[in-house]
Parts: structure tokens; sequence; C-alpha cells
């Protein structure tokens, strides 16, 4: 069987991601993101208006059948949402990829992806009647996807750790040295909220 | 089944499959009518039951401050069990792989980190009500404006979207119109809450945490025997091998990014904070650190969901109705039954949770200040408890208006505020625990880690907007302490709201040992340590 696998290794732009990505061109690419396509990162990548194309299939009438905008921005996250437009009497659509490979069924008009790597990726939808017949078939829609660099990654991911071990050890001294505190008090038989310690009494600098 | 097998099956075999799934006709509505009936009525009717109690403004907001380790529990684990839950982790997983499940249950780590918290809040304050409350007498209006202002944003934030995901989720699983499902969860949520307060939301809590909790053990056994977990491998790796990939690069960002959101919904929210004042002295730590336990295969399930849909060849058309579509599928009428019951416990404990907490702010922290700066008396509990109705019904009206035109996704919506808590983290653990924590750090903190932790979300994405706000405002909140030391005195935190404080400072302000009225830390004092 031909799986999408094997397609991807002609489909590909590149290697995998991290590989020989410079650091650099990934904050230049952030910084262009920043400066121009804000919306894009929020999760699906919007597609552009497709022009009409004429084709021998329009002189037979068929229902027009068009993704909402085929040609995708550069998803950094591997996902990506298609939406395409909705034929009178289909009760099914099926989007095909480059390979003929079924990418999604059912019968709404958009289809999620994901956890794709790097690579262009094109698909096809078509409308299917209710006696399996096919009225429809769109122009293919064009998906890049170019993750986010492995380096400034590993480089948040090693500040979360830092934020979160930071987190952890003040709360961990704190409730060390005021269980401490409140063990000396009842044994002294005293228990006052005024008087509760904090980490600079003990020694503790904030 | 994969999707090649499934393309075999014959287009009348696609065709009904495809329609159950995608239209989510797999419960009829009236089935769904009948349920939303069944337990709309059954939650109005424990939350009048549980509420006689409330008879005094302390029984109605903190449930008269005598919660056990039981109840203490299963509200933990029943607040935290959202639709979000049940929805984003399932999301989570389908777009960011198995490090996308991992990240949503480390949102558990937050319970975890905030039970010893609770036990100090608990000590400190013995007679609190709200977190903004804290934070006003800690650091004073500087401090407490931007709080409040985050609190109450994230609050309404979860509150909208709680009812979007009703309202979604039910039409997902049994047809019901989104504005129908929305607005009846919301009213039954708004009716309970209005009678019992504390006393009704942790009730349903109890009874509606063990529903949770035995429905995804009953959907993760069912889920297992129905799928080949090495399929789900075979055909991840295939055809979605990111999802799969240690190294994903979005993946490992929203990694901590995801717990330092759990932090700081935990650390800042008025409904985690509400629980502690309600629960025994001593129970908070315990009770959060078993509500952390038992939340944290939760994800872990819901996520399994997401992976599992490509593998059975389930077409995804929005990525926040995977987890529920999937286990409704595998299950059929039963399970659907199942997950709807799941779905309208999860969000109703959460709602009717955020529904009294943000009552509480609304009541302590915006109406009795203002009345108080007005009249010049306090307000009596009768009143406070007349407000607190008010409140209620003004936020689930709110709510109602802001969730009727359906905007937005999930994800989108709730992580807008992902910066914000961020942000708060610091200001809270250094407000519990270091003297020297000072308004002006604390305010700078929050501006700018939510400053920047926007720019973060807008820039680069979501899954890094927690952490930028979360990083920037420690860096902040570390530098403001050390150059506007504060010396708080943790004393004063424990005066009742009641009792007159020494220095004729401003009610319910920050007092210092000196006497000095104002904030503290504001004005400098030669030689006086601060």
């Amino acid at each position: 069987m031909n799986t999408r696998r094997n397609r991807r290794g002609a489909q590909a732009l590149g290697g995998p991601v991290f590989a020989g990505m410079p650091v650099f061109a990934d904050m230049a690419g952030a910084v262009l993101l920043l400066l121009g396509t804000p919306l894009t990162m929020l999760g699906s990548v919007a597609m552009a208006a497709e022009p009409e194309s004429e084709s021998p299939r329009d002189l037979e009438s068929p229902p027009a059948l068009a993704f909402v905008e085929p040609q995708l921005g550069v998803s950094r996250e591997g996902y990506f949402t298609l939406e395409w437009s909705a034929v009178d009497g289909a009760v099914l659509y099926r989007v095909r990829d480059r390979a003929d490979e079924i990418a999604y069924q059912g019968v709404a008009t958009k289809s999620f992806q994901s956890g794709l790597s790097d690579g262009v990726y094109r698909y096809r939808v078509e409308a299917i009647g209710d006696d399996g017949q096919v009225l429809a078939t769109s122009e293919p829609a064009v998906a890049t996807v170019k993750h986010w660099g492995l380096f400034p990654s590993l480089g948040l991911f090693a500040i979360g750790a830092v934020v979160v071990s930071g987190i952890v050890f003040v709360i961990m001294r704190g409730r060390y040295i005021e269980k401490q505190w409140i063990e000396k008090q009842i044994a002294g038989g005293d228990d006052h909220a005024s008087s509760l310690p904090t980490l600079n009494e003990s020694g503790d600098q904030s | 089944m994969t999707s090649a097998e499934m393309g075999a099956e014959g287009i009348l075999g696609l065709l009904i499959y495809s329609e159950s799934v995608d239209a989510g006709r797999i419960l009829s509505q009236e089935a769904g009518y009948g349920m939303l009936l069944l337990f709309g009525l059954a939650w109005i009717g424990l939350g009048i039951w549980w509420g006689r109690r409330a008879t005094s403004y302390d029984g109605f907001a903190v449930a008269g401050r005598n919660v056990g380790l039981a109840l203490g529990t299963a509200t933990a684990v029943a607040t935290w069990v959202t639709s979000n839950t049940t929805m984003l982790a399932p999301q989570f997983a389908l777009q960011l792989g198995i490090w996308g499940a991992l990240a949503y249950s480390t949102a558990s780590f937050g319970l975890f980190a905030f039970a010893p918290l609770s036990g100090r809040i608990r000590r400190l304050m013995p007679h609190g009500y709200t977190a903004v409350e804290f934070v006003r007498r800690r650091y004073g209006r500087l401090g407490s404006i931007p709080f409040l202002i985050i609190s109450l944003f994230y609050a309404m934030t979860w509150l909208i979207s709680m009812a979007m995901a009703g309202g979604k989720l039910l039409n997902a699983l049994s047809g019901i119109p989104y504005e129908v499902g929305m607005t009846v969860v919301l009213a039954v949520c708004v009716l309970y809450t209005l009678f019992g307060g504390m006393y009704a939301v942790i009730g349903t809590d109890f009874v509606q945490s063990i529903i949770i909790l035995i429905g995804l053990v009953v959907v993760a056994i069912a889920v297992l025997l129905h799928v080949d977990i090495a399929d789900v491998h075979h055909q991840l790796q295939d055809d979605r091998p990111m999802l799969l990939s240690v190294l994903f690069p979005a993946a490992l960002m929203a990694l901590f990014n995801n717990m330092l959101f759990g932090f700081g919904e935990i650390f800042h929210s008025n409904v985690w904070w509400s629980r502690a004042f309600a629960m025994r002295e001593g129970v908070g730590p315990k009770a959060y650190c078993l509500g952390g336990l038992l939340w944290l295969p939760v994800p872990i399930v819901a996520g399994f969901l997401g992976l599992a849909a490509p593998a059975l060849g389930i077409g995804v058309s929005q990525p926040d109705t995977v987890g529920p579509l999937v286990a409704a599928t595998l299950l059929g009428t039963g399970g659907a039954l199942l997950v709807f019951v799941v779905v309208f416990c999860s969000l109703a404990s959460s709602i009717d949770s955020l529904l009294a907490a943000t009552s509480d702010l609304v009541v302590n922290d915006i109406a009795e200040p203002l009345a108080k700066r007005v009249t010049g008396n306090r307000a009596s509990d009768a009143i406070k408890r007349r407000w607190s109705l008010f409140a209620i019904i003004g936020l689930g009206g709110v709510t109602w208006c802001a969730a009727y035109p359906n905007v937005g996704t999930l994800a989108t919506v709730l992580f807008f505020a992902g910066p914000m808590v961020g942000s708060c983290i610091w200001p809270i653990i250094g407000g519990l625990y270091f003297r020297r924590s000072s308004p002006i750090a604390a305010c700078a903190s929050m501006v700018v880690g939510t400053s920047l932790g926007l720019v973060a979300y807008f820039a680069i994405g979501w899954f890094v907007a927690s952490l930028i706000g979360a990083a920037t405002s420690g860096v902040v909140f570390l530098i403001g302490m050390y150059l506007y030391p504060d010396d708080f005195d943790f004393g004063l935190l424990s005066d009742s709201p009641g009792t007159p404080q020494s220095g004729g400072g401003e009610e319910g302000g920050p007092i210092d040992p000196n006497g000095r009225g104002v904030m503290v830390g504001d004005i400098p004092k030669e030689g006086e340590t601060r």
C-alpha cells in the first residue's frame, strides 16, 4: 500500500525540522511572523480565495466545488484546516491527498489535518451524491508545513523548566520552614498567625 | 479500522458512519432533551436541598469553613475536570501528539503546588473570602487593581468558554441547537448556585465527581477494548508522524507553557481560594493533593481519544469535538449517553464553581468597598447575601450574551487568558512567603508579564504565551523586590474584615506594622526596613 509516509519523502521540502535549520533563520522567521502574519499563529491556516477555473467539465455544468482558500500559508505547528464550499445534493465529502489517499470523509465542509512533517501538501475534495457518484471535484489546495526550529523550542523548554523549578523551590522551601515553625510553636504551646514565618526570617533572602 | 479498510466498506456504510460522526446524530434530540431535563432537575433539586444550610453569608460564600476531606477532594476534582478537559485534551493530542496529552495532564501539577499554599492561605486568613482580598490587603490598590482585572477577565473567559462548550457539545452529541443547549446548561447552574451557594456547589460537585470518574473509567476500558494500540501507533507513524515525535518543536514549547498556565489558573483564581477558605484547617493540602492524583490520568485518557481518531478513520472537522465524538462513536448509544452525562457533569461542576467564586469577588471586592465608601458602613450579612444573588444572576446574563454568538474556538478563547494568569504566579507565591514582596514589584510583574505574554501569543502562538508571561513576570518581580523591598507583617492578614484595623488606613487596605495607612512600600522612609 502506498502510504503517506512513503510519499512524504518526495513531498518534503527539507529534512526533519531540527536538521540544518539555523537558529537565526528561525528567529528571523519569528520576527517576520510577528510583523506580518500574526493571525496564522492562532491555529488554523487560512486559505486565499480561489478564482473560477475553466475546464471541460464546465460544459456539463457540474456543481461548483472549491476550497474557500486554496493557497495555505505556512503552518509552523504541522496542522491546519481545509474548508470548501457546500454542493447541493452532496451527502458526503471526500478529501484526497496527492497520492489519491483519503485524508478525510464526512458530511462537514471542513477537515482538520495534523501531525504533518515539513513539506508541501496538496489536497482535492470530491462531493459525493447519495448514489455514490462523484458530483464534483475541486481544484487542489496547497499547504506548506515548516515547523519551528528545534533550538529555539528547546530554549523555551529550558526557560519553562527553570521557571517551574523556581516556583516549586519557593513553595517547598516555604512549606518546610513553616512546618518547622509550627511544630516549634505547638511544642511551646503557642499558635498565632501573626508571627507566621517567612523565608526572610529563616535567613533566606527574597 | 484504517482509512483504507474503511474505503473498502462501500459507500452506504461510509455514509451512515460519516453522518453519525460528523453530524452528531449518535444520540437523538429527544434523548438529549430527556437527559438534559433529568439532570437539570436533579442538580437544581440537590442544590436546593444542600443549600438549605446556607443561612448566613459565611455559609453561602464559604460553606461555613468546615468542608472535610472527602467533599474537599471531590470538589477539587470536579471543578478541574471541565468540559475543556474532555474537549481540549483530545484536541491537544490531535494537534501536538503525545507531548500534547502529557502537557495537558501537567495541569494537575497546579493542584499539587497549590496544596501547601492552601494550608498557608487558611492559616494566614482564617476569615478571608477571596484571592483579591488577599492581594488588596497584601499589596494595596497598586497590586489589587491589575489582579482584579485579570481575575475577572479570566473568570469570565472561563465561564463563557464553558457555556460555549456546553452548547457545542450537546449539539455535537445529540443535535440539540447550540443556543438551546448553552442556555439550559447555564440556567441550571445559575439556579442551583443561586439557591445554595457554596454548599450547593460542593455538594453537587461530590456527586458530579463520582459520575465523571466512573464514566471516564468506563470509557477508557471500552475504548481500549475497541482499539488496537499497535494499530493506532502504526497509523500515526504512517500518516501523522509528528504526533509521535519526541522532538516536535511546538509541543516542546507547549509542555511547560501548559504547566505554568495551570499554576497561574489555580494560584490566582478565586475558585480555588474560596475552596481553601471553605475547607477545615488542615484539610486543604490533603484534598488538593488527592484531587491532583485523581485528575492526573483524566487528560491522558481523553487525549488518547484524539490520537485514536485517525486510526479509526474518523474524519475530524473540528478538533475540539474529537474526543466526545470518538467515545460516542465507539460505544454506540450507551456510550453516547455516558459521554453526555459526563460532559454535563463536568460543565456543571465548573460553571457553578465559577459563578459562586466570581460572585464572591463582585460582592467582597467591588460592591462592598464601593458601598463602604458611599455609606461609610460595612454591609451586613443579609445585604451581602442579597448582593450575591444579584451578582450570580448578572454573571449568568453576561455569560449568556457573550456565548450566544458562538465566536472563536475554545482554545483561542481560553488561552487568551494564559499570559495574564501566568503573570500572577510570582506575586501570589511571593506575597504568601516573602515579607519583601512589595506592591510595586507585584504590579509591575503583572503588567509586564501580561503584556509580553500577549505579544508572544500573537507573535509565536498560544503554546508559549503563559510561559513568556510567567518568566518575564518572575524576572520583573525579583527586580522590583530588590529595588523596592517591603517588610510586611503577615499577622495583619489574619484580621477579620469586620475588625477595626490599626493605623487608620483605608478599610480593607494593607496596613503596615508602623501604622502607615497607605500602601506598604509606597513611601520611602530613611532607615526603615521595608
